[in-house]
């Protein structure tokens, strides 16, 4: 079953290129904790779930996509410096200018231009795999062209394969400002994505990450900068974590998504993950299951990206659903009673409610680790934040002729508007 | 990948636009060791084989090509022949060539009428095909800058005009920026009040993004700089502190440079040369957060008419020794915030900010950016509905001599003290209809466009005033789920 990963725009391909290297890493890591057989297994399916391995050297199944030639280039050359994976050369397509942050000129002019050409690409891509098992979009919420370009090729590759899995992985802004039009387009981004497109989507919040990145110094001891490289580094730690294989329920996209995304509805998951040790305590790093799990619980209850230092929760997170995956030593006797604690959705049936997936094969260095994603109010401060600052905007009519010029109406607008704040009033209302 | 074109014109702009171009030159020679054509330098420049007499052009291809000669993405226009014959005599003269050069030999007599409703008429024609070939040689045109004077006859008359037909024949290059010189208020030219007023309601209506820098202003930088630099000498800051050689904004280094009558003028220009070096440099060089030229006035305009940037730059120079606590990197955004850096002389803190842009180049990190935003925003003033209207870009590559450095463009209500200014200066002389007969001889001006423009420049003051007094006076509450929507159906 392999996933083929779609990275649009400079987020994006960053994102993409930064989860392959992480993949890899983890796919030929040292520290299994497991007999050679059973890794062996592991590393097969591993490895043929997000590498094409025809060639001499595995060739990443992605199509990458921007509207700049600089970050695809800086992409390619780096895979290929490792010499140990690359893009599949062919399989990129760029433009010459950018989309210049504006989501109309990415979903209206550079989007339909580009879908046939990816499209083809994609159809290479899956005839490569013997099973294709869905597409994994890396994308920004903000930018122009990984939202806009983005959000236009994930509706196009729905009408193409009704059948296929879509999950977007969508990296939301700093809140306190990074594009001064980045409510605008996260808002049409996720309007789009819910009007038809992505099965589910992924949100990673910038200030989340940052958040991780800025407790946890990395080479030990004191403030270091952080950068983008850091914050990636974040996201794709867990995002690996949730799709690599393990044992347990969902096997595949597709089960993931029938696990986590059962209404229409509710199609925005959260990630979380812990223990988050610093580089240095690493090798000292040593918790059991269930104070581990226990930990994970609370962030989740209190909305929190860090593994501490965070709040007592306030009121508890509903959830629609979680998926749990725990890898480590002894994942198998793991106690998980302590995740499915939490309340649901009234309809959701309880039995369903918590799917736990588990892999004795260490992760990333860890004894033990676990990452949660989840379908549940979690989302809810980033979506109402975005939406609040759009409606502002929106509200002074501010940079509204600049979507306009690109052939985007009002009336688009306040669908627009309309689809998100419903989304946010079923999930307050779970 | 993508190209600019620069449109120099008039005086002003021809002599920006020189410094502009030796400028490039050394900042693509510091990072470009190996001589090769790679896309960054195919931003701004042609790789032209000229032997066996033709000239071929040779393509980035792979970006492993070594330069043959290297041409500006250029067009020159001035209506005397003075300083573009200079420019094609001097050091730069290889980077141009003849069918770049659009000159008359009369000049505009500091006449805006002349300048727009005479000379741009007749050369209308000769620039379009000017620009035109320059056009067809980039594979992705992105964007225009067009550089001249507000004062001038020609630099605003011809510089207006040529906007308007950028707009008509290349409509698919919306991206039109303006830098546009304004002149100080001893400035020589008696009629650069009428110019300027004329020129101004040009670039409200047409332009895309206008970066109005005032000619007083880089006076005080340069003072400052020199200032500096003279008292290190004297050893009042002892030999420590000494400003590193070609790390000032306003420095030309050697070579190129030209004769010393020039030199106040020549660092006065390097100062707008480096806003555009600087401005550029993420659609050149590589950098983890890049800033594509269209995104700045997607995040900076909100209003169509309200296109101008107020910019500043950071640091002005740094010193040579390295056993001074280096300036620490928070200070550089400081400095950045207070008027003795903007190109403009006014102060952006007592306006309010619609929209800011941070661009960063060199060894800084997004966690950098995020601290300083953090720690500078309490002393801004931003619109209610774009609290957090920032725009933020990292480059890697860093100016010539500097560790790194930060360019704000901000579109502030401040730039409107510069237009009442100039309003003041404008009806002083127009309430005694001074000068006024050497407009209307010019055949298709009238008096009309006077009010016209006067009006025109009043109503942008009276728009930046009130988003300045305007507080969140109406509130619209957001979109209700209506309560028999159909998902309530599970809950």
């Amino acid at each position: 079953m392999s996933i083929i990963t779609v990275q649009i725009g400079q987020c994006g391909n960053q994102i993409g290129t930064q989860l392959f290297s992480t993949i890899y890493d983890d796919i030929f890591s040292k520290d299994t904790g497991i007999q050679a057989s059973k890794n062996e297994d592991y590393m097969d399916a591993a490895l043929n779930r997000f590498f094409s391995c025809e060639g001499s050297v595995p060739e990443a199944r992605a199509v990458m996509v921007d509207m700049e030639q600089k970050v695809i280039s800086q992409a390619v050359s780096a895979a290929k410096r490792t010499g140990r994976w690359r893009f599949a050369s062919g399989q990129q397509y760029v433009r010459g200018s950018g989309s210049g942050n504006n989501w109309a000129r990415g979903f209206a002019a550079h989007g339909p231009r580009a879908s046939d050409a990816v499209l083809d690409m994609l159809r290479h891509e899956s005839e490569k795999c013997d099973r294709a098992d869905g597409f994994l979009f890396a994308t920004s919420l903000a930018g122009g062209t990984g939202s806009g370009v983005g959000a236009r090729l994930c509706a196009r590759v729905r009408e193409e394969h009704p059948r296929a899995v879509v999950v977007c992985h969508a990296v939301a802004p700093y809140a306190a400002g990074e594009v001064a039009v980045q409510s605008y387009n996260a808002l049409l981004t996720l309007a789009s994505l819910r009007r038809g497109g992505a099965d589910a989507v992924v949100l990673s919040a910038n200030d989340d990450l940052h958040a991780v990145c800025a407790t946890t110094p990395r080479g030990g001891g004191g403030r270091e900068p952080v950068s983008f490289d850091d914050l990636n580094a974040v996201a794709c730690r867990q995002l690996a974590a949730a799709l690599l294989p393990a044992e347990g329920a969902p096997p595949s996209l597709s089960d993931v998504v029938d696990a986590l995304a059962p209404h229409a509805d509710y199609r925005l998951l959260s990630m979380r993950h812990a223990p988050q040790p610093t580089a240095a305590a690493l090798p000292f790093t040593e918790v059991a299951w269930t104070p581990l799990l226990r930990r994970l619980r609370r962030m989740h209850a209190a909305t929190s990206a860090r593994d501490e230092g965070f709040e007592r929760e306030s009121g508890r997170v509903r959830s629609v659903a979680d998926l749990l995956t725990v890898r480590g030593d002894g994942a198998d006797d793991a106690d998980c009673d302590a995740i499915a604690d939490h309340r649901g959705a009234v309809w959701a049936p309880p039995g369903e409610r918590v799917r736990v997936r588990r892999c004795r094969r260490r992760y990333g260095g860890l004894r033990r680790s676990a990452v949660l994603v989840s379908n549940s109010q979690a989302v809810l401060g980033t979506v109402e934040g975005i939406t609040e600052k759009a409606w502002r905007l929106f509200a002074s009519r501010a940079y509204l002729h600049q979507y306009v010029a690109c052939g985007l109406t009002e009336d688009d607008f306040v669908q627009s508007f309309a689809d998100v704040e419903q989304v946010i009033h079923s999930y307050r209302h779970l | 990948m993508s190209q600019s074109i620069l449109i120099q014109i008039g005086q002003c702009g021809n002599q920006i636009g020189c410094r502009f171009w030796d400028l490039a030159l050394r900042e693509h020679a510091a990072n470009n060791k190996n001589g090769v054509f790679d896309e960054a330098l195919g931003h701004f420049f042609r790789n032209v084989d000229t032997r066996n007499g033709k000239c071929q052009q040779i393509p980035v291809g792979d970006g492993i090509g070594m330069i043959h000669t290297l041409k500006a993405r250029a067009v020159l226009v001035d209506m005397e022949e003075g300083v573009v014959n200079a420019a094609l005599k001097g050091p730069l003269g290889d980077v141009f060539d003849h069918k770049q050069f659009i000159t008359d030999v009369s000049g505009s007599g500091n006449n805006w009428a002349v300048g727009n409703r005479f000379y741009g008429r007749r050369y209308r024609e000769a620039i379009v095909e000017s620009v035109r070939r320059e056009a067809e040689m980039c594979d992705a045109l992105q964007c225009f800058f067009v550089l001249h004077s507000m004062g001038g006859g020609t630099g605003s008359g011809v510089g207006t005009a040529i906007l308007g037909m950028l707009r008509d024949e290349f409509p698919d290059v919306y991206n039109r920026f303006v830098t546009a010189v304004f002149p100080s208020a001893d400035d020589d030219v008696i009629t650069s009040p009428y110019n300027s007023i004329l020129a101004l309601k040009q670039l409200t209506e047409v332009a895309e993004c206008v970066l109005p820098i005032e000619n007083q202003a880089l006076q005080d930088i340069c003072t400052r700089i020199s200032k500096f630099s003279s008292q290190s000498k004297a050893g009042i800051h002892t030999s420590a502190a000494k400003i590193k050689e070609g790390s000032a904004v306003s420095d030309s280094h050697q070579g190129a440079g030209k004769c010393s009558v020039q030199k106040a003028f020549d660092s006065m220009n390097n100062i707008v040369a480096n806003l555009l070096l600087n401005l550029t440099c993420s659609a050149r060089f590589e950098g983890s957060l890049n800033v594509d030229l269209n995104e700045i006035s997607m995040n900076l305009v909100p209003f169509p008419r309200l296109h101008y940037l107020v910019s500043s730059m950071a640091p002005l120079y740094s010193l040579t020794d390295v056993n001074i606590p280096q300036r620490r990197l928070d200070s550089m955004f400081g400095d950045a915030f207070s008027p003795a850096h903007q190109l403009i002389r006014a102060d952006p803190k007592h306006g309010l900010y619609l929209a800011c842009a941070l661009m960063v180049r060199g060894k800084a990190q997004l966690s950098d950016v995020r601290r300083n935003i953090e720690r500078i925003k309490s002393s801004l003033r931003f619109v209610h509905w774009n609290q957090e209207g920032w725009k933020t870009g990292l480059c890697a590559v860093p100016p010539t001599g500097q560790p790194y450095s930060l360019l704000t463009l901000a579109n502030n209500t401040c730039i409107e003290k510069t237009f009442t200014d100039l309003v003041v200066r404008f009806n002083r002389l127009y309430k005694r209809k001074a000068h006024l007969h050497h407009y209307l001889t010019v055949d298709g001006m009238e008096v009309a466009e006077f009010d016209d423009s006067l009006q025109s420049v009043q109503s942008l003051i009276a728009e930046y005033k009130d988003l300045q007094t305007t507080r969140q006076s109406i509130f619209i509450p957001r979109l209700q789920v209506a309560a028999s929507d159909y998902s309530m159906q599970y809950t």
